[in-house]
C-alpha cells in the first residue's frame, strides 16, 4: 500500500473510532458532529480499500485527458445546478411546495452531486468531451 | 454590415421580446410583473449581448480550445466552491446560527455560484491557462 493510502486508512480509523467513543462514552452527544466523524471515518476507510485494490501499487490514471474530462462534467453539472436552482426558486415563488430553508439547501446539495456523478460517468464512459 | 448568424439572431428576437413586454405592460392590466420583468429582461440580456459580442468579436470565432477549457476550469472551481458554501450553510442551518428563508437561501448561492464563475473567468483569463 501506498504511504497516501495509509495515512489515509490511518486517519479514517481515527475518526471513526473518535465518533464512536464520544457517542458511548458522553451520553446525549448524538449529534450532527458525531454522525459527521463517523461518516467522514467510513467514507475514508472504504475509499481507500477500493483505491487500494483497483490500483494496488500503480500510480492512479491521472492526464491531462482525465483531467479535461473531470472538468467538463464538473462544468456541466455547475449549469446543471444553477438551472435547478432556478427551477426551485420558481418552484418556492408559486408555492407550489412547501419548503424550509433545510429542505432547500439539502435538495440543491443533492441534485448537483447527483449531476456531478452522471456526468463525469457519462464523459469517462464516451472517452472524450466533445 | 458583417454580422455573424447568431449576432444576428440576437439583435433580432431581442427588441421583440423587448417590445412584447412593453405591450404588455402599457395594455394588460394587472399582468403579473414576473412575466413582464422576465420578458423585458430577457430582450434587454439578448440585446446587449448581440452588440457587445459583435463589437469586440466581429466575424470572428468567439471561442477556441483556449477558452473553452478556461471556461470549464473556472465552472469547475466554482463548483466546488458553491458546494462548500452550500455544506457551510446546511451546518449554520442545523445548529441554529443562521435564521434564513428558502429565498435568501437560493439567491445566496446562486450569488455565490456566479461571483465566484466571474472571478475565477477573469484570473483565468489573465493568467492565460489554467495551469
Amino acid at each position: 500500500m501506498k504511504d497516501k493510502g495509509r495515512y489515509r486508512l490511518l486517519l479514517g480509523i481515527f475518526f471513526l473510532l473518535a465518533g464512536a467513543a464520544s457517542e458511548i462514552i458522553w451520553e446525549g452527544t448524538h449529534s450532527p458532529i458525531t454522525s459527521a466523524s463517523i461518516a467522514v471515518g467510513i467514507i475514508l476507510i472504504v475509499g481507500t480499500a477500493i483505491r487500494h485494490y483497483k490500483y494496488g501499487q500503480e500510480e492512479e490514471e491521472k492526464d491531462e485527458r482525465t483531467l479535461k474530462l473531470a472538468a467538463f462534467a464538473l462544468a456541466n453539472a455547475w449549469l446543471v445546478t444553477l438551472v435547478f436552482l432556478l427551477f426551485l426558486f420558481l418552484v418556492d415563488y408559486y408555492k407550489l411546495i412547501e419548503m424550509t430553508a433545510f429542505d432547500a439547501i439539502m435538495f440543491t446539495l443533492v441534485a448537483t452531486n447527483i449531476a456531478a456523478a452522471i456526468f463525469q460517468w457519462h464523459f469517462k464512459r464516451r472517452g472524450d468531451v466533445e | 454590415m458583417e454580422m455573424t448568424r447568431t449576432n444576428k439572431q440576437r439583435l433580432i428576437f431581442g427588441p421583440i421580446v423587448l417590445l412584447i413586454g412593453v405591450v404588455l405592460l402599457i395594455f394588460w392590466k394587472n399582468a403579473p410583473s414576473i412575466i413582464i420583468s422576465g420578458l423585458m429582461a430577457g430582450g434587454l440580456a439578448s440585446i446587449i449581448n448581440g452588440i457587445y459580442s459583435h463589437s469586440k468579436y466581429g466575424v470572428q470565432a468567439e471561442s477556441d480550445e483556449r477558452t473553452r477549457k478556461i471556461s470549464a476550469s473556472a465552472a469547475t472551481y466554482s463548483w466546488f466552491i458553491t458546494l462548500t458554501f452550500v455544506g457551510v450553510l446546511a451546518y449554520l442551518n442545523e445548529f441554529g446560527l443562521l435564521e434564513i428563508t428558502v429565498k435568501k437561501v437560493l439567491s445566496n448561492i446562486i450569488l455565490v455560484m456566479i461571483g465566484t464563475l466571474i472571478l475565477f473567468y477573469a484570473y483565468f483569463a489573465r493568467k492565460g491557462d489554467v495551469k
